[in-house]
């Protein structure tokens, strides 16, 4: 009975500050337990919102860029180019290009010896092709000049050159690098910005597109009397 | 004439009206501030039903535009190995390899009586003269040529005469080595 009676005493002198801080401790309840967790909830939702409709910003304008390629002509262009620069070795078609190459400049071909070299850049292979031919020394620089700007891609990366005395002859003996990339096996995320060319890789494309063409090459049965490349063009598929 | 009021409550009773009044406004402002409180709390939490709602029709749009690129699966495919090979073939033709140059630059500044006899080129483009001359002008001609930064395109890094001597038939024969930048 004394301690409630205390308690009632206790109440009514202190109701002022008791009341007080029990609104201020309900408020502080209602704004740690409930408005700021929902307020954390609202930001993260409204971060994740702007995630999924930039995604499908990109998706769509994505889908519509792709929509607009024309299939025909890019099949065209990939043809072109995995016969400049194939997937494999196809040894073959590097054969014939310096072939050709040296019986179009006048020379003739005394041997061909095939090894392996290595590339500094990343994903890109080759082999070494080393040619043994004798011919004119005048055109000599048009034969190098023809083999960096053949059809299939490859580089001269050494040469020996003994020039007779007596004639206008030159015998060599050039290492070619020849090149090749296998085919990327994976697509990216599907939110990456789509692999556009570049005005300086367009360029090249064409010029390619226009090399094979002036070489008489036959995209689908590969530079006159070569093998066609092994192997699917677009993995993808 | 002025009323006159008279306040015949004992003044204990006076003061506890005046307190009761005082945690009135105390209880209304307490209720209003706690009302508020549960207004935000409501606010918040239908903002995130909503919010929640916007992101189910997001994923929806998002599902469907993934649908409809899925269907240029392989276009993209093509474009992809068209960009990697062009990336390629771009790098590697860009600039002519340092034999090609070193031969067309030796070739351009050879006077017409000197001859090369040998020319070996290594991989890193270096190149290994041996050169037969009628007259020592011609050969000195090259030599001036080789060593001037503008007539050689400032290509050339060092130039040494491995050896030199004048045969019985009055030939100079020269070996160089030539380095490349």
């Amino acid at each position: 009975m004394i301690d409630k009676e205390n308690i009632k005493i206790f109440y009514f002198k202190y109701k002022f500050i008791i009341f007080s801080i029990a609104v201020i401790l309900s408020c502080l309840i209602l704004i740690a337990l409930v408005i700021y967790p929902q307020l954390l909830s609202l930001l993260e939702k409204r971060r994740v919102h702007q995630e999924i409709t930039q995604k499908t910003e990109i998706l769509v304008v994505k889908a519509n860029e792709l929509e607009s390629i024309n299939e025909e002509e890019l099949s065209k262009k990939i043809e072109n180019i995995t016969l400049a620069l194939p997937p494999d070795q196809d040894y073959t078609s590097a054969i014939n290009v310096l072939q050709n190459i040296i019986s179009e400049n006048g020379f003739s071909l005394v041997s061909m010896q095939l090894s392996q070299s290595s590339v500094a850049v990343p994903n890109l292979k080759g082999f070494s092709i080393k040619i043994e031919t004798i011919g004119p020394r005048l055109v000599f620089s048009n034969l190098l000049n023809s083999i960096e700007n053949a059809s299939r891609v490859m580089k001269v990366s050494g040469l020996e050159l003994t020039s007779q005395r007596r004639n206008d002859e030159v015998s060599a003996s050039i290492t070619v690098d020849v090149y090749f990339a296998p085919l990327p096996t994976t697509l990216g995320a599907s939110d990456s910005p789509l692999s556009k060319l570049t005005e300086n890789e367009e360029e090249i494309v064409s010029k390619l597109s226009q090399n094979i063409k002036t070489n008489g090459f036959n995209a689908s049965s590969g530079l006159s009397g070569s093998l066609p490349s092994r192997g699917k063009l677009n993995p993808f598929e | 004439m002025e009323k006159i009021t008279i306040n015949l409550l004992p003044r204990e009773v006076k003061e506890a009206q005046r307190v009761q009044s005082k945690f009135y406004k105390v209880q209304a402002i307490s209720i209003i501030v706690i009302l508020t409180m549960i207004f935000l709390a409501s606010v918040t939490f239908a903002l995130g039903v909503l919010q929640s709602e916007s992101i189910r029709d997001a994923n929806f749009n998002l599902s469907a535009s993934e649908n409809k690129l899925s269907e240029f699966k392989s276009k993209e495919g093509a474009l992809l190995i068209l960009k990697n090979r062009a990336s390629f073939v771009s790098q590697l033709t860009t600039a002519p390899s340092k034999q090609r140059t070193a031969y067309s630059l030796v070739s351009n500044l050879l006077p017409e009586s000197v001859l090369v006899g040998s020319l070996e080129a290594d991989r890193t483009g270096n190149l290994n003269l041996a050169l037969v001359a009628e007259n020592g002008a011609d050969l000195d001609e090259f030599l001036a040529n080789l060593v001037d930064p503008q007539k050689s395109e400032g290509y050339i890094k060092k130039v040494e005469l491995d050896s030199f001597s004048r045969g019985r038939d009055g030939t100079y024969r020269a070996n160089l080595k030539i380095t490349i930048k």
